[in-house]
């Protein structure tokens, strides 16, 4: 209740500092309340809000899982793109698989591929002890180039200008789900599947257990018989394999093809997703619908308004991360 | 050679004013994974008030400004409010990442870049290449001869002692901050407007970190910093070397040679990081 | 003695919550003297103390010093009058130098620090009162008791009259103790006033002019220690008699170790390795290891955990220690009570039901098929904490809201509530309060009873000669000294801790 609270109070902060910035940049109001309708109202505006939570379930649920265990999960970015391209890469060595099998393997194929690019913060940690903020950043940058390497040469399209890989084989096309025309699918199903596993996980198992014990007491942990790098790696490869998990949304349910610079920075939005979260795994579902939406809401406001570029939906993130992260702080200065 | 020895200097130079601003966060115990978001935020200032003012002394010194307002922002977060260090300093880079692209788009009518500034307003990158070269010793001087290089060894090392003895932590720790900010900012105006002649949005590509990267590498001691800060600058400089070279008819792809500055900077961290000892109250909050 | 007073308590009372701290305590401290105040942990002498400093407000009552009423609101303006502090943990920042650190805060300088002169005023200032520190070595390079003795020139640097030391002698090895009150001697006659918290009666009738004892707030008396004997101190610290210890039935060597270590070294990077350890530890045996804090004690904890690697054999219960999992360790009765009970024994946010399970969560008991079975575990948490009286003997609050001693008598319950083989107790009644220690000891004591072998790691040597059997010195990663308890004299244990024996 009280975090609920605290979030209103945090979003209308923002929507506040929205209408300031409308204001000042000479924009006509009627741009935000078409976004606003655009995002919420209306069954094409609310399909594509679920369309951007999906990710963010995924990279939220990454990112939290690592705070759990007292580390920080700055790499989903990278992990996805991996994800991504496992599944082009996949489709182009199994073209004819039915849907029944090109589906699920998929998923496998993206959670792999993404848990294998989690390994690497994980081992350098776990064996070296370098700290995973930094290794997780530049191994972002480093799957950057080499994905939009794959994209450019060995998987492109031959047949268009763009960046693009070719296609998906049918066996590999999601159908959207109950709003037509917009491309919400299955794995927003998953996404929340996951998120109860996530929190059965964590909360309820002996795994879940020691995962805590070393996120609020590394020395703990290890008196009590858990061994640290065995954990660390595990918990990365882990996160690495549920941001993964966010390219099947896009991938095969939306342009059933990769294009650089697919992701607006779902792995970095994770972040603020689970902070509003306060890394609860249900708690996560709504706080990526926040952000989807306010993904969806800035999209649009772009197309709507002379000058406001859809970057203003950073700015929003930042202000809601930066006022949920101080609550405490807030609630101490009224105490006083 | 000479070449290759240049174009290391001219993409070391915004490593090393960040690698400063960097050093001096994190010896006052502050851990400053924002230097990336501070190099963004002054390299696009500095562009804007370069094409407004035509005067490059007045653009660095607004880019400062703003650098300092951005790191006196996590000085806030991290020391009035409490938070946790890499929280805000994610918090910062987003809003950095977020702020230029919408200004830009206000201001100039494209979010991804600001128009050229004429040459005539450009800053000389000779000059702040000096200027880089010779910072790091005005660090060293700053923060073993000085009052204040002193407490902020003691915030970062043993802020209870220092507290005790009378000093407010948070107030040399905000201090660290806003100098740091300032000089990191020094590395975003060389960029947009000294070693460019214009803001990009990719520009900084993950300078910030590769600058915290050579803190950690040169173990937070402002002369180590410095030729950590030069090396990895001269990882920057190869790609451009290696662009050129093909063998056999094979070029090598440029993504691949794109990657190198990351992976040696990885590959020095995971092979030396044993050996290196941080501030011992880094990322703690005074309460 | 002088008529007037230099410092007086008038009726202070401070609570905390339900508790009080201190109830209307009234006493007057002397110029020119040593003053103790002695009571066990919880009496309140700290909290008074800290009312003298700065640090707390007193909820009635005032302070006089030299007759006229004083109210500091921190630290820093006790210190502008002339009272300073030695805290029981130091505040000293360990990279920097001594003179660094003596200066930190009150630097003669605004920008540029004038080494040389600051040099030549510190060296003149130890002359003065007696000290030989180098002032150029850095804290961490220095022995502990001379980092109090850094604690102490930094008061005398910032020109205070009246010093409070807080448990001055709690890590010092007892020639370290008689140097520090030689010390304390020398600056009472050049002027200043002293007063030493403690819990040690030794100290109090060796080195002190008056005495003020309390016990629950309150304060029994204050009176000149001259005339006072150990049993009526005693006496009137504790309000009733020490209760006796069980005694000792002893331990034969003939059957197998239960953990032997032969040639142990440490082989990753570490402060303080350990070299060439031989170690042997019996069934109903008592083993203390003493020494002088960081002299790799830690580092022979975490080997013998697994948490660290090393050379040499080292078998648990008959088998080489890292042929087995921690987990079956634990099934063939390891127990472990960490050094630290707050960052290494407990996780303070978990709740207490949580906490008892840490460390068994992959037990069959706690566990099955990977998921917790959480009714078992409250079930269990209930049942412990009521036999073992932790209070409040609520499972599901967290930890943190339990007192020091609960805490570790939680901790305790845990580790011993299965079959006990062999317990690594590391300090196990540090900052407990007298009640818990004599439960403490007469619980080792019963295990020992039950054949349970008991390593004991502690730098209280009263603990360790009241409660052991035989006594290993840790010196420098090594075990310089052993013998049975019953042939040792404190200062001969002194002396091989320091290195003067060797």
């Amino acid at each position: 209740m009280k975090q609920l609270f605290s979030v209103s109070i945090a979003l209308l902060v923002s929507l506040t500092f929205l209408v300031l910035l409308l204001f000042f940049m000479g924009e006509d109001l009627n741009a935000l309340s078409e976004a606003l309708q655009h995002t919420f109202l209306n069954r094409f505006g609310l399909g594509y809000t679920l369309f951007y939570t999906t990710p963010l379930i995924f990279t939220g649920l990454s990112v939290a899982l690592c705070f759990h265990a007292g580390l920080f999960n700055i790499g989903a970015e990278g992990q996805l793109l991996w994800g991504a391209i496992a599944i082009v890469a996949f489709s182009r060595y199994f073209p004819n698989l039915p849907p029944w099998s090109a589906i699920p393997l998929s998923f496998v194929v993206a959670a792999l591929a993404g848990s294998l690019w989690g390994f690497l913060p994980g081992y350098f940690k776990a064996k070296r002890g370098t700290h995973e903020v930094i290794t997780t950043i530049l191994l972002n940058f480093i799957a950057l180039s080499c994905v939009n390497y794959l994209i450019l040469y060995p998987f492109k399209n031959p047949e268009s200008q763009s960046a693009e890989t070719s296609v998906l084989p049918a066996g590999y096309q999601l159908q959207t789900l109950w709003f037509p025309t917009t491309p919400v699918n299955v794995s927003l199903i998953i996404a929340i599947a996951v998120a109860i596993a996530v929190y059965v996980l964590l909360f309820r198992t002996s795994f879940g257990f020691e995962l805590r014990t070393m996120g609020q007491s590394p020395r703990a942990a290890v008196f009590s018989g858990v061994l640290l790098s065995q954990r660390t790696l595990a918990v990365f490869m882990i996160s690495g394999a549920l941001a993964g998990l966010v390219a099947t949304n896009d991938i095969l349910g939306n342009e059933h093809k990769l294009i650089e610079g697919f992701s607006p920075g779902y792995g970095f939005t994770g972040i603020a997703v689970a902070l509003l979260a306060r890394n609860h795994p249900i708690g996560i579902i709504f706080s990526s619908f926040l952000f989807g939406s306010l993904q969806n809401f800035s999209r649009e406001l772009e197309f709507f308004s002379q000058n406001i570029s859809k970057e203003v939906s950073l700015i929003l993130q930042a202000i809601l991360i930066i006022l949920v992260s101080t609550r405490d702080f807030w609630q101490r200065r009224r105490l006083k | 050679m000479i070449e290759l020895l240049t174009s290391s200097l001219r993409l070391s130079a915004p490593l090393i004013f960040a690698a400063m601003g960097g050093l001096l966060c994190e010896r006052a115990g502050v851990a400053t994974i924002c230097l990336e978001g501070v190099l963004l935020i002054s390299a696009f200032t500095a562009a804007s008030v370069d094409l407004l003012t035509l005067n490059p002394i007045a653009s660095v010194v607004a880019g400062m400004f703003a650098g300092s307002i951005f790191m006196g922002l996590h000085a806030f977060l991290t020391q009035k409010a409490k938070t946790d260090h890499i929280i805000s300093g994610v918090a910062i880079n987003i809003l950095a990442a977020g702020l230029p692209p919408l200004l830009s788009q206000a201001w100039f009518g494209s979010s991804t870049n600001t128009p050229s500034v004429p040459t005539a307003a450009r800053l000389s990158a000779a000059w702040m290449i000096a200027i880089s070269l010779v910072l790091p010793l005005g660090i060293h001087y700053l923060i073993y001869r000085t009052r204040f290089g002193l407490r902020i060894r003691s915030a970062g090392d043993g802020p209870e002692a220092l507290q005790t003895a009378g000093v407010s932590v948070e107030k040399v720790r905000t201090l660290a901050l806003l100098l740091g900010g300032a000089l990191t900012s020094l590395g975003g105006s060389y960029l947009s407007i000294g070693h460019s002649s214009q803001f990009l949005r990719d520009m900084t590509a993950g300078g910030g970190f590769i600058a915290l990267a050579a803190v950690i590498f040169g173990k937070w001691r402002p002369i180590p910093v410095l030729f950590a800060s030069l090396f990895f600058g001269f990882t920057e400089a190869l790609p451009m070397i290696l662009q050129g070279i093909s063998w056999k008819g094979i070029s090598i792809p440029v993504q691949w040679i794109q990657t190198l500055p990351y992976l040696l900077t990885i590959g020095i961290l995971v092979t030396t990081i044993g050996s290196a000892r941080p501030p011992r109250a880094i990322g703690s909050n005074q309460n | 003695m002088n008529t007037s007073p230099l410092i007086e308590f008038k009726s202070i009372s401070k609570r905390f919550g339900s508790l009080h701290a201190n109830e209307q305590v009234s006493f007057a401290i002397h110029q020119h003297s040593i003053h103790g105040v002695i009571g066990e942990n919880g009496a309140g002498k700290s909290t008074i103390m800290k009312i003298l400093y700065g640090l707390l407000k007193p909820d009635s009552g005032e302070v006089l010093l030299h007759g006229h009423s004083i109210c500091f609101r921190n630290p820093h303006e006790a210190i502008t009058k002339g009272i300073g502090m030695v805290h029981q943990h130091f505040m000293l920042v360990p990279s920097l130098t001594v003179w660094e650190n003596v200066i930190l805060g009150l630097e003669p300088n605004r920008f540029q620090i004038d080494r040389n002169g600051i040099l030549e005023k510190l060296t003149s200032l130890q002359k003065i009162y007696g000290f030989s520190l180098e002032l150029t070595a850095r804290i961490e390079d220095l022995s502990i008791g001379e980092q109090q003795q850094v604690e102490i020139l930094k008061l005398l640097y910032r020109e205070a009259n009246i010093l409070i030391l807080d448990e001055p002698t709690a890590v010092l090895t007892p020639q370290e103790v008689t140097l520090l009150f030689e010390k304390l001697k020398t600056l009472k006659e050049q002027g200043k006033t002293i007063i030493v918290i403690t819990h040690k009666l030794k100290e109090i009738l060796n080195y002190t002019n008056t005495v003020t004892v309390m016990r629950g707030g309150k304060v029994i008396t204050t009176q000149e220690t001259a005339g006072l004997s150990e049993g009526l101190l005693s006496q009137l610290i504790m309000g009733r008699e020490r209760s006796p210890l069980p005694k000792r039935k002893g331990f034969s060597e003939d059957s197998q170790p239960v953990l032997q270590l032969n040639n142990l070294s440490s082989s990753s990077q570490s402060s303080k390795p350990l070299k060439n350890l031989n170690l042997s530890l019996y069934p109903g045996q008592i083993l203390g290891i003493a020494g002088i804090e960081g002299q790799g004690q830690q580092e022979l904890v975490e080997i013998i955990c697994q948490a660290k690697p090393f050379t040499g054999s080292a078998f648990l219960f008959g088998i080489p220690l890292n042929s087995s999992s921690a987990y079956s360790k634990r099934q063939s009765g390891f127990s472990l009570i960490p050094p630290d009970r707050q960052k290494e024994g407990l996780v303070l946010n978990f709740s207490s039901a949580d906490n008892f399970v840490l460390g068994h969560q992959r037990e069959k008991r706690f566990e099955s098929r990977g998921f917790l079975r959480e009714s078992k575990v409250l079930s269990f948490a209930q049942t412990l904490m009521n036999r073992f009286d932790v209070r409040p003997a609520e499972p599901s609050l967290p930890v943190k809201a339990l007192s020091g001693g609960n805490q570790q008598k939680l901790l305790i319950a845990r580790e011993t509530s299965s079959k006990v083989n062999f317990l690594l107790a590391c300090h196990p009644t540090r900052g407990v309060d007298i009640g818990s220690i004599e439960f403490i000891h007469s619980h080792f004591l019963k295990l020992a009873e039950g054949d349970a072998s008991i390593l004991l790691v502690s730098s209280d040597l009263d603990e360790l000669l009241t409660i052991t059997d035989s006594i290993a010195v840790l010196r420098e990663g090594m075990i310089v000294f052993e013998s049975p308890t019953s042939q040792i004299s404190v200062k001969e244990l002194g002396l091989w801790m320091t290195g003067a024996k060797t």
